[in-house]
């Protein structure tokens, strides 16, 4: 038989790829710019895109009033929306694939109600800002737990997976509402936390929000070859020499700490970690060196949309960004429920 | 362990208990470097605890197993990746995943980078080219036949470069051409140095292409040889339960199971 002169057909399909991500990047950060900037003038008082490029950069021509509202009000919104988009969508993302179930995401799982029930509770006893991400924390891995633990004990299958999270969450929300009826003039702040607002974003939040959401995406996409294995299965993706429970630990914590600092600063917000890989892996396929920055940017994006929205709709009332996101969210899993009937063994 | 020149895996009193039931009872076995062994018996035999308990998935309570002269509970995870490849007979779920990516996932125990590098590529392009199927790189794994699957699943483990390649039921819910090309490869990669050993339900396939065949039978090994010494009616008697004629002719065995009239499902 001839040797071919050209190179294999794969050595294109991996450089395809590698150009792929490229375009993902050159397509997704423009976008994410030009909605923050929109977002940036958009808003009770409307500012112009020369009066927001002006604050941005510091012109000494804009009003103080104007840069005050668009530095210290807007920006770290802009910013919130960005870093939580990105931090629960490729928490939606590592926990699709290390679950193997396409069906959840962080607020599925019941991990939003926990860590939004830590975060409220902390807040009643009148716990400084810092103590609330960490209280958010250790009430979403324990929801989490709970969750995996009622899977298991049922069975352990992909459907079961989706009604145990289903329950842990109902209950954790209903204490959660439970709470706000215990929590007198607080109580405006905890109905916030119940259906998801941006409304409440400082610099300090969206400080922790960026530090938290950047550290855990280098580390997944560090991992992302080892979770490319995982969708293989466990006992395969040990055979490929991974270090299964190693992996299945790290993921979660993760997973865990970038739904936590969401919830702590913007409340829950659902369905957007569910959305967001699939509208991904329709776009770049399943490879999680793709999938996980593709997520980072279109959640980005998403969540930025969303709020758009949830502050023009009704101006100068504001609409709550949860359920936003759940009444596109919510029609998206019912098609996906629908469409695994025979596809994911449920 | 010295190394013993010639031997690809040596399982050594193996004893494996998953709760109250004994899945692999005392099972020693020696399979040689470059040979194609099949393992037969009855469902719930152990076939699959054995090769299991090859690529270290499931832990022995007693005994070892040696590959290539190395102790393999001793070897580090990536060590024992680069020995010991398994190809299952399917995997779980839909994720978008290409044909191109399941096979370059084989490279995991070799990665030296984020990306994979040219090494990696040329090794897949090579097993593809082998296997014939090239031209299904691009596709969805999920949209293959079971048979495209099946090769697919062989060609990781091939990208993988096993001293020892591993195969649960490789041929079975295969048609018979299907059957004969994976059966051919695992043959083709035995000839080539690669020590495979496969579980096989179908007697007259396993007969025709392995060197050697382990029929076992409740945990247990109950004969070992090579196929016209272990296909004889009184083993197939033995491990099945099935009373047979064994017709041999030019190109092999054909096991030609006697009926039983309903006795086999009676009561004992």
């Amino acid at each position: 038989m001839m040797k071919p002169h050209t190179p294999p057909r794969v050595f294109y399909i991996s450089a395809r790829r590698r150009l792929r991500l490229v375009a993902v990047l050159a397509l997704g950060l423009p976008s994410i710019a030009a909605a923050s900037l929109a977002s940036l003038s958009i808003g009770p008082a409307y500012v112009g895109l020369e009066g927001v490029l002006g604050a941005l950069l510091g012109s000494p021509e804009v009003d103080a009033g104007v840069r005050a509202v668009v530095v210290n009000l807007r920006l770290p919104r802009v910013v919130s929306a960005i870093a939580i988009g990105a931090a629960l969508s490729v928490a939606g993302a590592v926990l699709q694939a290390l679950l193997r179930n396409p069906l959840v995401d962080p607020y599925i799982l019941g991990i939003s109600s926990g860590s939004a029930l830590g975060a409220a509770a902390t807040l009643l006893l009148g716990a400084s800002l810092l103590i609330i991400p960490v209280a958010a924390f250790l009430s979403g891995m324990a929801a989490f737990s709970a969750t995996l633990a009622i899977a298991s004990l049922a069975g352990g299958t992909p459907l079961g997976i989706v009604l145990s999270g289903l329950a842990v969450g109902t209950a954790l929300t209903s204490a959660l509402t439970l709470l706000i009826y215990l929590s007198g003039e607080k109580a405006h702040y905890i109905v916030l936390w119940l259906t998801g607002s941006l409304s409440m974003s400082t610099w300090d939040g969206a400080a922790v929000l960026v530090a938290a959401t950047s550290a855990s995406l280098a580390l997944v996409l560090l991992r992302a070859r080892d979770l490319n294995a995982s969708l293989l299965g466990e006992e395969q993706a040990a055979q490929l020499g991974v270090d299964v429970a190693r992996l299945r630990r790290e993921m979660m914590v993760v997973a865990a700490v970038l739904t936590s600092v969401s919830v702590s600063f913007a409340g829950v917000i659902g369905f957007i970690g569910l959305v967001t890989p699939h509208i991904c892996r329709m776009a770049v396929g399943g490879d999680h060196r793709l999938l996980l920055p593709s997520s980072a940017l279109v959640g980005a994006l998403l969540l930025l949309l969303a709020d758009l929205a949830a502050k023009t709709a009704c101006m100068p009332a504001e609409l709550p960004l949860g359920a936003i996101t759940s009444l596109i969210g919510a029609p998206f899993f019912i098609y996906l429920l629908v469409r695994a009937r025979g596809g994911y063994a449920l | 362990m010295r190394s013993r020149r010639g031997v690809g895996i040596r399982v050594a009193g193996v004893t494996v208990v998953f709760g109250s039931i004994r899945a692999l009872d005392g099972v020693s076995v020696e399979v040689g470097e470059g040979e194609f062994a099949g393992i037969i018996g009855p469902n719930g035999a152990g076939k699959t605890t054995l090769l299991r308990c090859i690529y270290r998935a499931v832990k022995p309570v007693a005994g070892a197993v040696f590959i290539c002269g190395r102790d393999a509970s001793g070897l580090g995870r990536r060590e024992l990746a680069k020995l010991v490849a398994s190809a299952p007979t399917e995997i779980p779920g839909e994720f978008n995943l290409t044909v191109a990516d399941v096979i370059l996932l084989g490279r995991h125990p070799h990665a030296r980078s984020w990306w994979e590098g040219p090494e990696d590529l040329a090794k897949v392009a090579d097993v593809a080219e082998r296997l014939g199927i090239s031209h299904l790189l691009e596709r969805g794994f999920s949209t293959l036949s079971s048979g495209e699957k099946r090769k697919v699943l062989i060609a990781k483990a091939l990208v993988q470069e096993p001293k020892v390649l591993l195969a649960d039921e490789p041929t079975s819910n295969l048609d018979l051409r299907a059957q004969v090309e994976v059966a051919e490869i695992l043959r083709e990669a035995a000839d080539e140095g690669v020590t495979v050993i496969a579980t096989f339900h179908d007697l007259n396939i396993a007969s025709r292409f392995c060197d050697k065949l382990i029929a076992m039978k409740a945990g247990r090994i109950a004969a070992v040889g090579r196929p016209e010494d272990v296909i004889r009616p009184e083993v197939i008697s033995r491990v099945y339960g099935v009373e047979a004629e064994v017709i041999r002719c030019s190109d092999g065995l054909v096991v030609v199971p006697r009926r039983s009239g309903g006795r086999l499902r009676a009561p004992a």
